[in-house]
């Protein structure tokens, strides 16, 4: 396949392959460092998992491209220091995405704007049925009940059920144990079954 | 896996959240990425050579970075794309009713050191025009309105109005997209077949006057995979057009004229031309200007292509360039002389070969063309006198 000319200043597209069995270049972060144009690749490589991180913790595309972009932004500033193959580049770019999500929610007080317009939902909807859509439905209930989690949970359960990450590879990212990570994670899937069970008793009294 | 892990994974995955990335969003973040780690470099660059850089002011690197933009946009008006059996003609076919075609240009300065320049074209019809660099360095052209930006990584950006250039229907990236259109239906000869990026192609050989082009297209697919131009006059004077498709979708974004945010604005300028300005005698003022204007006293490295302005913001980077003569520069004569080279006739075999050399070096040639109707050429020697020449008295 030819490659698409427009690596720079147009809409360059992925190719899924390189993403899919994704496996560490160990060649790849010292020339990113000197080369823009292996470092345009390197950030091509992480791209879509930063934004996945983001926008599944944020429920929200737009917000995550906007933090998405300061955890791109933020990594160019340290990037010189950084040292480590691509697999630590990863963990730390997830550091940062944690880091900058969690600022986003406090600075914003988007968690809050949400979980308020959530609270409200029952009362809006009372005598209408839920949202026809199984699928929506389903996104308010996660939406609802993640952000119910601390912020450290919200990443660990986000990472190992959106991204895929097995929790020593979570536990690498915040430099704790595996089993710590395990625990917590197991903390917080005890507090979302609370939280889910409560929330479709809710919503089947709002059917009935 | 427990109980509550399988009971949350199957909530998730009957989730529907928007969550497909948008690659307007990941190119528009590469760009200034980029820009962001080009500034990073220059600093690094910057504390090893602190030496050098007291010489330097900041607020001269800007104005040497507005110049660049300058150059460029004189760069973009100045981009030369001319190209030129069954599959062939099929591919000329294809060319012919493209509504967008995008490509790769690698071009060999016509200096002779080898030095390569790669740039990423895309146009659109009826003429929108971006080029760009791997490392950032970006031109957008709407020649329906006459608007223009120029972008330089890490320093900021210029707006230019090229109304005038419009209005009298200059030649430039249009004429060249135009060029292409009208390549020749048959070719000359077939060069028989060459694997290029691991794809089979059969070539085909078209000479145009001086110039000579290789066409080349997957045998299997009959996609166009690569075009070669040679100029017989000038060696080192070579383009290698790949990556090339058409019809491929752009979007309107890509030729926003809206700058990016968090870059400076330089100086608006208004580059004119009538036509009048892009002279000789021009071009000999800008190489007098600019050999006066460097500390080493030397002819400018390129006198054409959007290669200059990264050659000129490295230069002023490195401190080669004078503070003081860059504050007073004429955007305009840097134009007009640009366009001059630009717009020379192709059978007019223009080489340019005063890279490094030192102003008032004797009996050095710099510069020699050929001028429509005229059997001699016109050659500038590095005291800026200008001699004609027969074709067989010209240097090797």
């Amino acid at each position: 396949m030819m490659a698409n000319p427009l690596q720079t200043g147009l809409n360059r597209k992925l190719d899924v392959s390189e993403l899919s069995g994704f496996e560490f270049d160990p060649d790849l972060m010292t020339q990113a460092k000197s080369d823009p144009g292996v470092f345009t690749r390197l950030y091509l490589r992480h791209y879509d998992a930063v934004f996945g991180y983001c926008v599944h913790r944020l429920f929200d595309r737009h917000a995550a491209e906007d933090v998405t972009s300061q955890v791109f932004l933020s990594m160019v500033q340290g990037f010189e220091k950084f040292e480590g193959g691509e697999r630590q580049f990863r963990n730390w770019l997830y550091r940062i995405a944690t880091n900058a999500v969690n600022e986003h929610l406090r600075k914003t007080t988007r968690r809050n704007t949400i979980l308020a317009w959530i609270r409200q939902q029952p009362s809006e909807n009372a005598g209408d049925c839920p949202p026809a859509d199984e699928l929506q439905y389903n996104h308010v209930i996660v939406k609802k009940v993640m952000l119910t989690l601390k912020p450290k949970e919200q990443a660990i359960v986000t990472m190992r059920f959106f991204e895929n990450l097995k929790t020593e590879e979570i536990a690498e990212v915040f430099g704790i144990s595996a089993a710590t990570a395990r625990s917590q994670l197991s903390r917080a899937l005890a507090k979302l079954r609370k939280h889910i069970s409560s929330a479709r008793i809710n919503g089947q009294e709002e059917k009935i | 896996m427990n109980h509550d892990e399988r009971q949350f994974e199957e909530l998730v995955k009957k989730v529907n959240l928007d969550d497909k990335p948008d690659y307007r969003h990941r190119e528009k973040l590469q760009q200034q990425l980029l820009a962001a780690f080009a500034g990073h470099q220059w600093q690094q660059e910057r504390q090893s050579q602190i030496g050098i850089w007291r010489t330097i002011m900041q607020s001269r690197i800007t104005k040497f970075a507005a110049v660049a933009a300058v150059l460029a946009i004189a760069g973009i008006v100045s981009v030369q794309l001319v190209t030129g059996t069954k599959a062939y003609a099929q591919v000329v076919e294809m060319i012919k009713k493209a509504r967008t075609v995008v490509f790769t240009q690698v071009t060999q300065d016509n200096q002779g050191n080898g030095e390569t320049i790669k740039t990423d074209f895309a146009y659109k019809e009826p003429g929108y025009l971006r080029t760009s660099t791997v490392d950032g360095y970006v031109c957008v052209a709407d020649f329906t309105t006459g608007k223009m930006i120029s972008i330089v990584p890490q320093l900021g950006y210029t707006l230019a109005d090229l109304n005038s250039l419009q209005k009298r229907g200059s030649s430039g990236p249009l004429d060249s997209i135009e060029a292409m259109k009208n390549l020749p239906e048959k070719a000359d000869e077939k060069l028989g077949a060459r694997e290029i990026d691991g794809i089979e192609c059969d070539g085909y050989k078209v000479t145009q006057g001086d110039l000579t082009t290789n066409v080349w297209i997957d045998a299997k697919t009959g996609d166009l995979v690569q075009v070669e131009q040679k100029y017989a006059s000038a060696p080192g004077m070579n383009k290698i057009i790949k990556n090339i498709k058409f019809d491929v979708e752009l979007d309107e974004t890509l030729f926003s004229l809206t700058p990016p945010a968090g870059l400076k604005a330089h100086n608006n300028v208004e580059l004119k031309s009538d036509g009048s300005g892009e002279t000789e005698e021009t071009f000999v003022n800008w190489l007098r200007w600019w050999a006066g204007a460097n500390v080493d006293e030397t002819f400018p490295p390129v006198v054409i292509g959007p290669q200059i302005a990264k050659i000129t913001t490295e230069m002023g980077r490195q401190g080669k360039l004078k503070g003081e003569s860059w504050n007073n520069a004429d955007p305009q004569l840097m134009f007009q002389a640009l366009l001059f080279t630009s717009k020379l006739p192709k059978d007019s075999n223009w080489r340019y070969a005063g890279n490094g050399v030192k102003i008032n070096t004797p009996n050095t040639p710099i510069f020699w063309y050929k001028p429509a109707g005229s059997e001699k050429y016109r050659v500038i020697y590095a005291d800026l006198t200008v001699q004609e020449l027969t074709a067989d008295q010209l240097p090797k």
